[in-house]
């Protein structure tokens, strides 16, 4: 058993020390840091960024008034001109003046209805007609002198969101304007996207390992000391604890930065509200680790060279980047179906979970039930994976076929 | 007689259709050194690796000093014919890994990897990257990296492969002096010249059988104790007893029974024979070995 500590202990002090590694630790508390610091300076500055970066067009809209009741524009709506009839609003869009215009009719209060003219009909500038500005200006328009400031205020904007954590009583999500709302999603998914990463630089980095004695032919005076399967056994260790140093380092620092942001400047940081994540994170990425982690290792050892070994592995690469391929759903609806099915199968069930877990809440049941199953298909695989792994390692020039591998797995 | 070190019985060995070692028996004796030998692809590398435990016997029974193979691993160092060290990391650390792994302790392994570079004059190379040596340089190591935990029973795969005949001579010396020191060494080469030189007893195997086993001296002296080597440009016909005559070009190795080798040499000068070499002695490693591979001869 001490072999096994010596290789783990071995393999996590030589690999701790790449630049790489470092390189990747670091990076989210920075980014942590920087996202910090502009909201700390700009204030909703990076909101807005992002809001903007979603409705597209900064341009005016134009109106055309046939109602009546927008003429004059009231001097706070200063993004929106009044045109006299759709003939120059069109010309003014011609000459990219303007990106959309209104054009109100005569019977507008009967009909609700309002003429849109634009060059451009994508949904982006489409939603920004459709916003809560352009139906307050609508508002404050037709009911101009008709109420007083503070009903006509309400009627624009009946409720202004107060976001509180209820599970967590000292940290409060502050008042949340649609541009804040994209901040505190777009965070959580890039950290969601690191954890998996993590899954897959742990797990690379034990192909590499693998694949580098086999290479350099040191494999066969470790074997002369040591088991195949304690050599596994002791790699797996060894770089699933770099790993899991990684990620430690990347919620401590979480915690420590938004704790300290949160005490000195207000400022609240959108990762990680509840503290059963930061458990959820652990167990996901341990087990969606060794799950990986032995099926990269066979890959390592089947190969005849780095460059074989990364192709077999791409294979796997590929099962455990199903989450990126339904990032897209998961962002919208993490608890869609197929993301819920996806979350059960062994060979994308931790990555997928990994990524719902850092976005938001996940239904009990769909923790339980994926917890059980990589726990129940870990040892199988480990079984496996062990009798293809000895017998890859000292197979030099020929990559083992399916049948040779097949046969390993039923030898005892 | 004391218990032999290494027993090997039985061996049986198969890769699909082909048999890599055919019921192959053998005992190495304590403080001995042991030349196993046999042609390319006779079952050698098969039979040290099931000496290693890295493969698995199809039959038979190996037991290094009274244990099975996989828990003796400590007591065993071994040279791969497949060389390969981790080299990107320290020469120290390096050996310092392969040491514990052989179940040293850690002071224990950093003392003895660091005796071992000072007796072959690496001691100022012990901080640098493995990768950083010369091909000369890591070849040493590679058989520090092999003996690092001061093992009872060394395995040395094709040891001179490689070797320019500076760090021949190095190795050999090493291999006497670790001889010496109480250690057991089994020896598969194919420089014929230096199994005579340091070989107690050898076998030579071929197919993965065993077709020559025991003492170096005595399977010599069995293959004929008088054997006449001479060189001449002349060709030398008939010559009274001679009883085995083979030729390579200008060289011919005659066997002699119990003729008085003065006898032959007094034929040879009365003939006028030019005669630029000549040598009695016990039949050469080299010849009997390709005797046997070739089937010259038959079982001895």
């Amino acid at each position: 058993m001490s072999k096994v500590w010596v290789i783990a202990k071995t393999e996590y002090v030589t690999n701790i020390r790449r630049t790489g590694f470092i390189i990747m630790t670091l990076l989210i508390p920075f980014l942590v840091l920087l996202f910090l610091l502009i909201k700390n300076l700009g204030g909703a500055a990076i909101g807005n960024y992002f809001e903007s970066q979603f409705s597209g067009s900064d341009k005016p809209i134009g109106v055309v008034d046939g109602f009546g009741a927008f003429s004059p524009i009231l001097p706070e709506y200063a993004d929106y001109v009044l045109y006299p009839d759709e003939e120059t609003a069109i010309k003014e869009i011609e000459a990219g003046k303007v990106a959309s215009v209104m054009s109100f009719p005569a019977d507008y209060l009967q009909s609700g209805r309002v003429r849109i003219l634009a060059s451009d009909t994508t949904m982006g500038a489409m939603t920004r007609l459709d916003s809560d500005r352009t139906k307050a200006f609508i508002i404050a328009h037709v009911l101009h002198g008709k109420l007083d400031e503070a009903t006509l205020a309400r009627v624009q904007s009946p409720f202004i969101p107060e976001v509180i954590e209820v599970d967590l009583p000292d940290q409060d999500g502050g008042p949340s304007s649609e541009g804040q709302m994209v901040a505190r999603f777009m965070l959580p998914y890039i950290f969601s996207i690191f954890l998996v990463t993590a899954v897959f630089s742990s797990s690379g980095e034990l192909l590499q390992s693998v694949s580098e004695e086999k290479t350099n032919r040191v494999i066969e005076l470790i074997l002369s000391s040591v088991s195949p399967r304690t050599l596994l056994t002791g790699k797996i260790i060894g770089m699933g604890a770099l790993g899991l140093t990684q990620i430690l380092i990347w919620l401590v620092s979480i915690w420590l930065l938004s704790a300290g942001a949160k005490k000195f400047t207000g400022a609240v940081l959108p990762i990680i509200s509840r503290p059963e994540t930061y458990v959820l994170i652990i167990v996901y990425f341990l087990l969606g680790y060794i799950f990986y982690a032995v099926l990269m290792g066979v890959a390592g050892a089947i190969g005849t060279s780095h460059q074989e070994a990364n192709q077999i592995s791409a294979i796997f690469t590929m099962m455990a980047m199903t989450p990126y391929f339904l990032a897209g759903i998961i962002l919208q609806n993490p608890n869609a179906t197929i993301v819920r099915v996806v979350s059960f199968i062994p060979f994308t069930s931790a990555t997928t979970m990994l990524m719902r877990v850092g976005l938001g809440k996940v239904p009990v049941v769909d923790v339980i039930v994926s917890i059980l199953i990589l726990v129940i298909s870990i040892p199988l695989l480990l079984w496996a994976g062990a009798k293809v792994f000895r017998m890859g390692l000292l197979v030099y020039g020929k990559r083992p076929s399916m049948a040779v591998i097949w046969k390993a797995i039923k030898s005892s | 007689m004391p218990e032999p070190i290494l027993q090997v019985r039985d061996l049986v060995k198969r890769y699909d259709q082909v048999v890599a070692v055919d019921h192959l028996s053998l005992d190495v004796n304590e403080g001995e050194i042991f030349g196993l030998l046999g042609p390319n692809g006779a079952g050698k590398t098969t039979t040290i690796r099931i000496i290693m435990d890295i493969f698995k016997a199809d039959e038979g029974h190996v037991s290094v000093l009274g244990r099975d193979p996989g828990k003796a691993s400590g007591l065993i160092g071994y040279l791969p014919e497949e060389r390969g060290l981790y080299t990107k990391r320290k020469v120290l650390d390096c050996l310092v890994y392969l040491a514990r792994l052989k179940g040293m302790s850690k002071p224990d392994a950093i003392a003895s990897a660091g005796r071992w570079l000072k007796t072959l004059g690496l001691a100022e190379w012990a901080q640098r990257r493995v990768q950083d040596l010369s091909r000369g340089m890591q070849q040493k190591i590679q058989f520090i990296a092999s003996c690092v935990h001061n093992p009872k029973l060394l395995v040395l795969d094709e040891p001179f492969q490689g070797l320019d005949p500076v760090n021949v001579e190095v190795i050999r010396n090493l291999m006497q002096q670790l001889r010496q020191n109480g250690t057991t060494l089994v020896l598969s080469a194919h420089e014929m010249n230096r199994v005579e030189e340091l070989c107690d007893r050898i076998a030579i195997i071929n197919h993965g059988q065993r077709v020559l086993y025991g003492h170096l001296r005595e399977i010599q002296e069995q293959y004929g104790s008088n054997i006449i080597r001479l060189q001449t440009p002349a060709e030398l016909g008939e010559l009274e007893g001679v009883t085995k005559v083979e030729r390579r070009n200008q060289e011919y190795l005659l066997q002699i029974g119990n003729t008085d080798p003065q006898m032959i040499l007094a034929q040879l000068v009365s003939r006028g024979v030019q005669i630029d070499f000549f040598e009695t002695g016990s039949a050469p490693l080299e010849q009997i070995f390709i005797n046997v591979v070739t089937g010259g001869q038959q079982h001895v």
